[in-house]
Order: C-alpha cells, then sequence, then structure tokens
C-alpha cells in the first residue's frame, strides 16, 4: 500500500515539474508545423548528395516525433 | 513518423536525406526539448538535439556515400494550405496562398495542432513514461542500478539492447531517464536510452527495410548504435571533467516555475489528455469505455477552441478558393 502511494506521489511530482515545460513545448511544436509542414520540407531539401542530407538532419531536430 | 519517411522517399527525397530525417526528427523536438529542460539538466538539453543532428548526419552522409542512388521519382510537394487545408496550392499564386488567413488564424491553428494533434500523438506514451519512472524511483534499489549501469561501455552496450527493440517517443523516455539517473545510472547510459530508444523499435525496423532495403537499414542501426555509444562514453566523461554531479542538478528547472503556474499548467495537461487516452483506450481495448473512468478536471477545456474553429472554418472555406 505504501508502495502504491509513493508512486502515485512521484507520478504527481514529476507531472507538476514537467507539465509547464510540456505546453510550452507543444505550442512551439504546433505553431513550427504551420510554418514548417514536414509534407513541405522536400521543397528545401533539393536534390543534393550531401546537402539534401544536412538539411534533412538539421530540419528533423525541431519537429516532434 | 514512418509514414513521413514513406511520403518523403515517393516524393523524390533519396536515401541518404530519408535515413537522416528519420533519425533526426524521433530523436529530438521542442517538446521533448522542453521537457528535458524540466526533468532532467540544461547539458542534457543541448546535448540530446546535437546528438541527435550528427548521428543524424553521419547516417544521411554515410548512406549517400556509399550507396549513392538518385531518386528518380520526380518531386512532388504537398503544398496544400496548412491551417485548414481550404487550398491545395497548385494553381494559386504564391502570394494569394500564403493570405489565405491572417496571422492570427495562423497563430490559433498552430496553438491547435499542437494541442491536439501533437500531444495527442504523445499523450498515451507520456503517461506510460512518467508511470514507468514512478515504479523504478519506488521499487529498484539504490545500489543495484549503480553497480550495473553506474558507466563505462558494458553500460552503454546494456542500455542499446535495451533501447532498440523498445519503442519509446522522446518525450516519454525523459521521465525515466530522469528516474534511472536518480538511482545512480550514468548520464551517458541515460543519453544512449534517450537516443536509440525514440529511434528504433522492431516494428520501425521491418518497415525500414521495406523503405530503404536491408543494407540501408543495416547501415542505419549501426551508424545509430555506434554514434549512441560513442556520444554516450563522452557525455560520461563531461560530466567527471567539468566534476558535476548529476544527480544534483537534476530537475533544477521545475523551479523556475512558480508554484502558482504549476498546478494549472497540470490541470490543463490533464485536460488536454482526456480526449487523446480515451482513443488509445477504445483502440486498445476495443469496448467503448465507461466515460465515468475518466475524472477531467476541466471538461470544457478545449470547448471554446471548438466552436470558434467552427465558425471560423466555413467562412474561410468560402473565400479562400483562389478564385478558381
Amino acid at each position: 500500500m505504501q508502495i502504491i502511494i509513493k508512486t502515485l506521489l512521484e507520478i504527481w511530482h514529476i507531472l507538476l515539474d514537467s507539465s509547464f515545460y510540456i505546453l510550452m513545448g507543444i505550442t512551439i511544436a504546433g505553431l513550427l508545423r504551420v510554418i514548417l509542414n514536414p509534407n513541405t520540407v522536400l521543397n528545401h531539401l533539393g536534390r543534393g548528395r550531401y546537402s539534401s542530407v544536412v538539411k534533412a538532419a538539421l530540419l528533423g531536430v525541431p519537429l516532434p516525433l | 513518423m514512418l509514414p513521413a519517411a514513406a511520403s518523403l522517399s515517393k516524393q523524390g527525397a533519396n536515401k541518404g536525406a530519408v535515413s537522416a530525417f528519420l533519425i533526426s526528427t524521433p530523436e529530438s523536438g521542442v517538446d521533448s526539448i522542453a521537457i528535458t529542460y524540466a526533468l532532467l539538466d540544461p547539458v542534457m538539453t543541448v546535448v540530446r538535439p546535437v546528438a541527435a543532428f550528427l548521428t543524424a548526419m553521419v547516417a544521411g552522409l554515410a548512406e549517400n556515400l556509399f550507396f549513392w542512388q538518385k531518386n528518380k521519382a520526380e518531386i512532388v510537394v504537398d503544398r496544400s494550405c496548412p491551417v485548414d487545408g481550404c487550398c491545395d496550392g497548385l494553381d494559386c499564386p504564391e502570394e494569394v496562398h500564403a493570405h489565405h488567413h491572417s496571422l492570427g488564424e495562423k497563430l490559433a491553428a498552430g496553438v491547435r495542432f499542437g494541442y491536439r494533434e501533437v500531444w495527442g500523438d504523445i499523450a498515451g506514451w507520456f503517461f506510460v513514461g512518467v508511470f514507468l519512472a514512478g515504479l523504478i524511483t519506488t521499487l529498484i534499489p539504490e545500489d543495484l542500478m549503480a553497480t550495473l549501469l553506474g558507466g563505462g561501455l558494458s553500460s552503454m552496450l546494456v542500455m542499446l539492447v535495451v533501447g532498440v527493440p523498445l519503442y519509446i517517443c522522446a518525450t516519454a523516455s525523459t521521465p525515466v531517464a530522469a528516474a534511472l539517473i536518480m538511482k545512480g545510472v550514468s548520464p551517458g547510459a541515460a543519453l544512449v536510452f534517450l537516443l536509440v530508444g525514440p529511434a528504433t523499435n522492431i516494428t520501425s525496423l521491418s518497415v525500414l527495410t521495406g523503405i530503404l532495403g536491408k543494407r540501408s537499414t543495416l547501415l542505419y542501426l549501426t551508424v545509430l548504435s555506434v554514434c549512441a555509444v560513442l556520444f554516450g562514453l563522452g557525455i560520461d566523461i563531461l560530466y567527471h571533467m567539468a566534476g558535476i554531479s548529476p544527480r544534483a542538478i537534476i530537475g533544477e528547472a521545475s523551479e523556475l516555475v512558480p508554484d502558482t503556474v504549476k498546478l494549472p499548467a497540470v490541470i490543463l495537461l490533464l485536460g488536454l489528455s482526456v480526449k487523446p487516452l480515451m482513443t488509445t483506450m477504445r483502440k486498445k481495448f476495443g469496448a467503448k469505455p465507461e466515460p465515468t473512468t475518466f475524472i477531467s478536471p476541466f471538461p470544457s477545456v478545449d470547448r471554446p477552441l471548438k466552436s470558434s474553429e467552427y465558425q471560423g472554418r466555413k467562412e474561410e472555406k468560402d473565400h479562400c478558393s483562389c478564385h478558381k
């Protein structure tokens, strides 16, 4: 019983610590999506053998999932 | 994630670019960067996206260096309006297409997308991650983890074996990593888990084989694993040299947020989670769960958004046809 309470308390603390930052994160992620649709990413990649890779890697960093 | 990769490939991106995108997108995102700052520390907040970028670049460059294949498909770009899809953008002049919606509408659509779609995809996983973190904190004895995963190559390899077949998204893996570090797992070993967990799992590897082929999938997995282990070892050295105790600085950023903001934030987040969690449950168990099982603190959280959206959309559709 004590373990369950301790676990629940721990979960509550994690939620308290992270919720504000998550809300900020998903807000910015949503705004990014309107600016930078994953489907249009290709538009920026081009055909280059190496430049396309660098751009793809860089674009993937802020995009969620 | 994988559908995006398949469509990138179909749209004419080369294999190296697809591999790179498939590594840096799941390994890092604005949402996971924010939660890393909250639950881990500033070092990890910087290292995660940098490691994701470098790993993605190495994997993609290696692919195109060794197995360069020009994708012959015509580059087809989806230009449809990201706000509400009112216009496919095909015959629409650039200036007109960019101004279908006001800035306010675009911002509102972005926030809505973030709260619904982005969080909708993550919510279920996130709560699994938080639950796991809670269990680790209460159930696992202090010394066990420190001796098993306290650092060194063997710790990294153990994390690799755990992380490759497992699927956990970048945001959900963060509380788990924080709990592990608090139990004495070295930050490097935790980083291996943070990098490899989201980037690969058994299903994604088999789908990848379909998109990229066996040879390229093997290269992808090899580069990913080697980079993760190297970053893990490197970060342990960094903490050691800087004399930082990861346990001491973990979760400090959450103290920057005043308590009066924390509680409303939790309530809002839980409110936003009700719908995605119910959808996940329904998918998992088939039967429709009793509505009473989910107690939402503020059931009306997303209602105002909805109604305004409805009205807005109807009007937008009418004036947004590019006079075709």
